[in-house]
């Protein structure tokens, strides 16, 4: 009885004596924990990072990024991360405020856009003289490519173990996406001509059309998620007609009654288009949503020419 | 006998002019205070022999551009591989815009590519009002930047001197990007 606690006690011991080595090995080899802003940005780092690291969501899923403002939970999550993706370029500027707050105000940041060509924004976001970018970046598959790249290679840098396996998946990655371009523009039978005039809801989909070669002839929306009054949907609807737009992409997320008015009234036929900035988060988001958005611009180049 | 009393205005015209005064010493002042305050964002000049990316493209030209930025990033990671530079073909086949032949490449000016030796990547536009010809210079270095020029002329053909100098006086352009993160954020990293 005495010897078996003695060993008890001798054990307890070496345990206490043990475990903080096998503590301090886990956080060196601890693997990484990412932050990530927006959707798009979970199934790119979780594509690249396959089960080498976590991937974080700053903002629990179902909130709009447009219109989050930080929660206290939501910041202090920070503190556990290692590095955080950004957008960068204005859709997660919610994001520095938040890491201003934390625990970890110098936390290494991402910037996902540094060597993507940017769009000037279009509508009433292109406040400032032109000087504000369409941060909408994530709706083109070359522009997401881009990213992947660049998260890749930063991610590599800071965990160099892992660099070789982080670049090879960002290729098949960007293997696959490639792929989804090519498979949605092998349908397209005949180009679109410059009479296939193109107007959006929200000024989001300018990198998603240029993919097909055509440019946003006009934004409809006066601001995100605000409807339109009476004399502003006329003056939309007029000047749809003299513009002879052909096709609008509206939002799939913001269902409105003043989209079928202006499809009544000016005739233009009405294509719904995916932000992917709603619901869960998964690895595999980006690539469905893209995928029926791909296929959406693809009918309604076909519907035209029927 | 009568008086007759004259009852000048109450000056409505010194007032204007009162108000008027007032109204340039504020504007002055703020003037003064923005002036002397007021922060300085230069934005980045681009040289007589540049285009903007952002500004200066057509959206064909945009989309051409942004595809071999990418293109560009397989190019030099195949070069780590193998010290070639990559076919035009292979690109095409393995589905790289702007090599690849699809309906975007047609509605973008249906450029024609070709690779000049070790050194570049020539894309000639069939239709000069869509888009203009593209060259990408590739940088010896396997970590060097994409280097592309724009001609907007019908009838470009392969330029004989790849030099800076030798492409300006036939009159390419070099596409400038810049990289304006934050421009709608409080704090900078």
């Amino acid at each position: 009885m005495f010897r078996s606690a003695l060993a008890r006690r001798l054990l307890s011991v070496l345990i206490a004596v043990a475990l903080p080595a096998v503590a301090v090995a886990e956080v060196n080899g601890k693997p990484l924990r990412i932050g990530i802003t927006l959707h798009p940005y979970y199934s790119y780092v979780t594509n690249i990072v396959g089960d080498k690291a976590e991937v974080v969501p700053l903002i629990p899923a179902g909130f709009n990024p447009h219109a989050y403002e930080p929660r206290a939970e939501d910041i202090r999550r920070i503190g556990s991360l290692d590095v955080v993706v950004l957008n960068g370029i204005g859709h997660d500027d919610f994001a520095d405020r938040m890491i201003a707050a934390s625990e970890k105000p110098q936390i290494t940041v991402i910037e996902s856009n540094t060597n993507v060509p940017l769009l000037a924004a279009t509508g009433v976001a292109a406040r400032g003289a032109g000087k504000v970018v369409n941060p909408h970046t994530f709706l083109s598959i070359s522009a997401s490519i881009a990213q992947v790249n660049n998260i890749a290679r930063e991610l590599g840098k800071l965990d160099p173990d892992n660099a070789k396996y982080y670049s090879q998946n960002a290729r098949a990655y960007a293997k696959r996406l490639r792929k989804l371009r090519a498979d949605a523009l092998a349908q397209v039978t005949e180009a679109p001509g410059a009479e296939f005039r193109v107007a959006t809801i929200h000024a989001a989909y300018d990198y998603l059309v240029r993919e097909f070669g055509l440019e946003v002839t006009a934004v409809v929306e006066p601001a995100h998620g605000i409807e339109p009054s009476p004399s502003q949907l006329k003056k939309t609807i007029d000047q749809l007609k003299a513009l002879d737009v052909k096709v609008i992409f509206s939002e799939m997320d913001f269902p409105s009654a003043y989209v079928e008015t202006i499809q009544r009234e000016s005739g233009v036929k009405i294509y719904p288009l995916t932000h992917i900035s709603y619901g869960d988060y998964s690895k595999e988001k980006y690539e469905v949503e893209m995928k029926r958005n791909l296929d959406t611009v693809v009918r309604a180049i076909k519907e035209s020419k029927a | 006998m009568s008086r007759v009393q004259v009852v000048r205005p109450a000056g409505a015209g010194h007032e204007t002019l009162y108000v008027l005064l007032v109204s340039l010493c504020i504007l002055a002042v703020a003037a003064g205070i923005v002036a002397l305050r007021g922060e300085r964002h230069d934005e980045v000049s681009i040289e007589a022999h540049q285009l903007d990316a952002r500004r200066d493209l057509y959206a064909t030209e945009q989309g051409v551009y942004a595809d071999l930025r990418v293109a560009f990033e397989e190019i030099q990671l195949r070069r780590e591989e193998a010290p070639e530079l990559v076919e035009v073909a292979t690109l095409a086949e393995e589905g790289f815009p702007p090599f690849a032949q699809d309906a975007s490449s047609a509605s973008r000016g249906e450029h024609q590519w070709q690779r000049l030796g070790q050194q570049a990547y020539l894309g000639l536009s069939q239709s000069a009002s869509v888009a203009g010809s593209f060259l990408m210079l590739i940088p010896t270095a396997h970590d060097g930047a994409a280097d592309i020029w724009l001609l907007r002329k019908a009838d470009a053909t392969v330029p004989a001197d790849l030099s800076p100098a030798a492409l300006i006086a036939a009159g390419w352009q070099q596409i400038a990007a810049h990289y304006d993160a934050g421009v709608t954020r409080q704090h900078r990293h």
